[in-house]
């Protein structure tokens, strides 16, 4: 979960990560930094997130990001 | 018949029920849209000004695009703001326009309270229930001329200063006779709307629909981050036509979409904007056969497009798609740096799309309209697109850059786009840019994909000749794309030593 919140605050540092439960409708991450997100997560765990799990609500907040890595790492 | 809105009232008379445009909230068919748009245009009218430029500052919704037509029946020609857009931007682009009102919703208010001009604020809702005055519409009609302005769209300029061009009624019923002609859009057809309405690539859309009956349905912009979705989103509004950005197309691709779901209404594909990778067109065309690829290929200056490629044989991932022949009614030419005719240099444009040149700008449009230097004999405007283009062996047109792209490198003429088109066939690239810095002769090229630059660089060594090769490969998280969805090569440019 920190590893999670810190690459959330590298992305798109000034927001607080442990409240926000809207970052995608919020316009708090754009498309590109979904895209971005992605692709560090892929990096930092060691994983590969395939397309079905690009959707909004795995996008909603660090805890939903962090249920979703969970999830894939079990599946692989 | 002299004005656009003739042409869409002719298709409302015969599509009344039909709806014009949607988008995941709303709907207004012909009769509502045309309504709401004769309502705004009424309000406008007290105004009592005429072929001045009124803003829109809305989001891209139906009831914006009734917006700019409520402009253009008051006599006044529409420019586009996007309710994105930094107010720098738009105060910047009004020390030029002067424009006599701004139109926004309450949504907007306070954000266009920061704008630095003399007009008023029209709020949109006061507008949309204003009654309709067809004697004051009548006798605007009657006045008006097809070589009055309809929008003037703002784009960056080499100046670091927004440049607006002015489009003519004429112009762009030239044009978008040339699309419902070519790609047979009829009342049947349902346009997935992907660009922003101030990008000239939604004037093809947009008025090619309007003129037939067609619908134009707008994809909310999220649904790119989330391509599963917007495939559903196409199915759901049984969208069969659409005209995007090979970027939004690219990420379609890059993802395996279709791996997943499959776009089931997809008849026609057209896009136009920047190069479309041939990897990924190939990707799409593997997964669609059936349906109709074409590379549409023009700016601003000449409404959207000058020339056109329907796709009609196979690509290697490593070629560059022809840009085609000249657009039907619409006519081009190469001339050579001595300015003689040739079979490649840089690319001229003449005939009704146009445009009738830039806003409150007497200074730019000496560089770029100018008298057809083949023909002496009487006035003739034409525009100098500063596109390099040659002949290929189909007697097709190739974009080989622009003139600003092409470099000179180890005393080689380079084109920047030749070793963008090898590095983006190279497996594990998602989307490629080359950029050249001149203080230091070195050619830089930034990539997104999963292939690290070591290996890269091991490929490129067999795809490229030493002197094309690349000083310095930076792989990036992600590439950073403008306003219009096109990968921001001016960003990339002035920082890719910071990346």
């Amino acid at each position: 979960m920190e590893e999670i919140i810190k690459i959330l605050e590298e992305i798109k540092p000034g927001v607080d990560y442990r409240t926000e439960k809207n970052l995608f409708e919020g316009h708090i991450l754009a498309s590109l930094e979904i895209i971005m997100l992605v692709s560090e997560l892929n990096d930092a765990f060691d994983i590969k997130i395939t397309l079905p799990y690009i959707k909004p609500e795995n996008f909603r907040s660090a805890e939903t990001i962090y249920a979703m890595v969970q999830k894939v790492m079990d599946e692989e | 018949m002299k004005n656009i809105l003739s042409y869409i009232e002719q298709a409302g008379t015969r599509f009344p029920d039909r709806i014009a445009l949607a988008d995941e909230t709303s709907a207004y068919s012909y009769q509502e849209f045309l309504l709401l748009a004769k309502r705004i245009g009424s309000r406008i009218g007290k105004l009592g000004v005429r072929n001045q430029p009124v803003a829109v500052f809305l989001d891209k919704t139906p009831a914006c695009a009734a917006a700019f037509l409520g402009v253009v029946y008051s006599g006044n020609f529409y420019v586009v703001l996007d309710s994105l857009m930094p107010t720098d931007r738009i105060n910047r682009i009004f020390e030029t326009l002067h424009p006599a009102a701004v139109i926004t919703d309450a949504a907007h208010r306070e954000q266009a309270g920061a704008f630095h001009f003399d007009g008023e604020i029209l709020p949109f809702e006061d507008a949309a229930v204003y009654p309709v005055s067809e004697s004051f519409l009548a006798a605007v009609r009657a006045e008006m001329v097809e070589t009055d302005p309809l929008y003037a769209l703002y784009t960056s300029g080499s100046t670091g200063l927004p440049k607006g061009t002015v489009v003519s009624h004429r112009a762009v019923i030239a044009y978008s006779q040339w699309v419902i002609d070519t790609f047979d859009i009829r009342e049947t057809t349902v346009f997935g709307s992907q660009t922003p309405f101030y990008f000239s690539m939604s004037v093809t859309d947009l008025y090619s629909a309007l003129r037939t009956g067609a619908r134009l349905q707008i994809i909310p912009k999220k649904f790119f981050s989330f391509p599963l979705m917007l495939v559903e989103y196409l199915n759901r509004f049984a969208i069969n036509t659409i005209y995007w950005v090979p970027s939004a197309l690219c990420i379609v691709a890059n993802w395996d979409t279709f791996a997943y779901a499959k776009p089931e209404r997809l008849e026609k594909i057209l896009f136009a904007g920047e190069a479309m990778p041939c990897k990924q067109l190939n990707y799409w065309r593997g997964h669609l056969p059936d349906a109709l690829y074409a590379n549409l290929f023009g700016p601003t200056e000449t409404t959207d497009i000058c020339t056109y490629y329907v796709v009609d044989r196979a690509f290697l991932d490593d070629e560059a798609l022809p840009i085609g022949q000249a657009c039907d009614n619409c006519s081009v030419f190469l001339l050579d740096e001595a300015g003689n005719e040739a079979d490649s240099g840089e690319l001229y444009v003449r005939g009704p799309f146009l445009a009738s040149g830039y806003y409150n700008d007497p200074e730019r449009p000496r560089a770029a309209f100018v008298q057809n230097p083949l023909n002496l004999a009487y006035p003739e405007t034409v525009y100098r697109t500063g596109d390099l283009a040659s002949y290929n062996g189909f007697g097709e047109l190739i974009h080989l850059g622009r003139r600003d792209y092409q470099i000179k490198h180890m005393g080689y003429r380079i084109e920047l786009g030749e070793i963008e088109a090898a590095v983006g066939a190279a497996e594990g690239i998602g989307a490629c840019v080359c950029v050249y810095d001149a203080a230091e002769d070195k050619i830089v090229l930034l990539y997104q994909g999963e292939i690290k630059t070591d290996v890269l660089s091991e490929q490129l060594r067999r795809r490229l000749p030493e002197y094309m090769f690349p000083s310095r490969l930076i792989r990036l998280k992600v590439m950073p794309y403008n306003a219009n969805g096109k990968i921001d090569r001016a960003y990339l440019k002035a920082h890719y030593q910071e990346l």
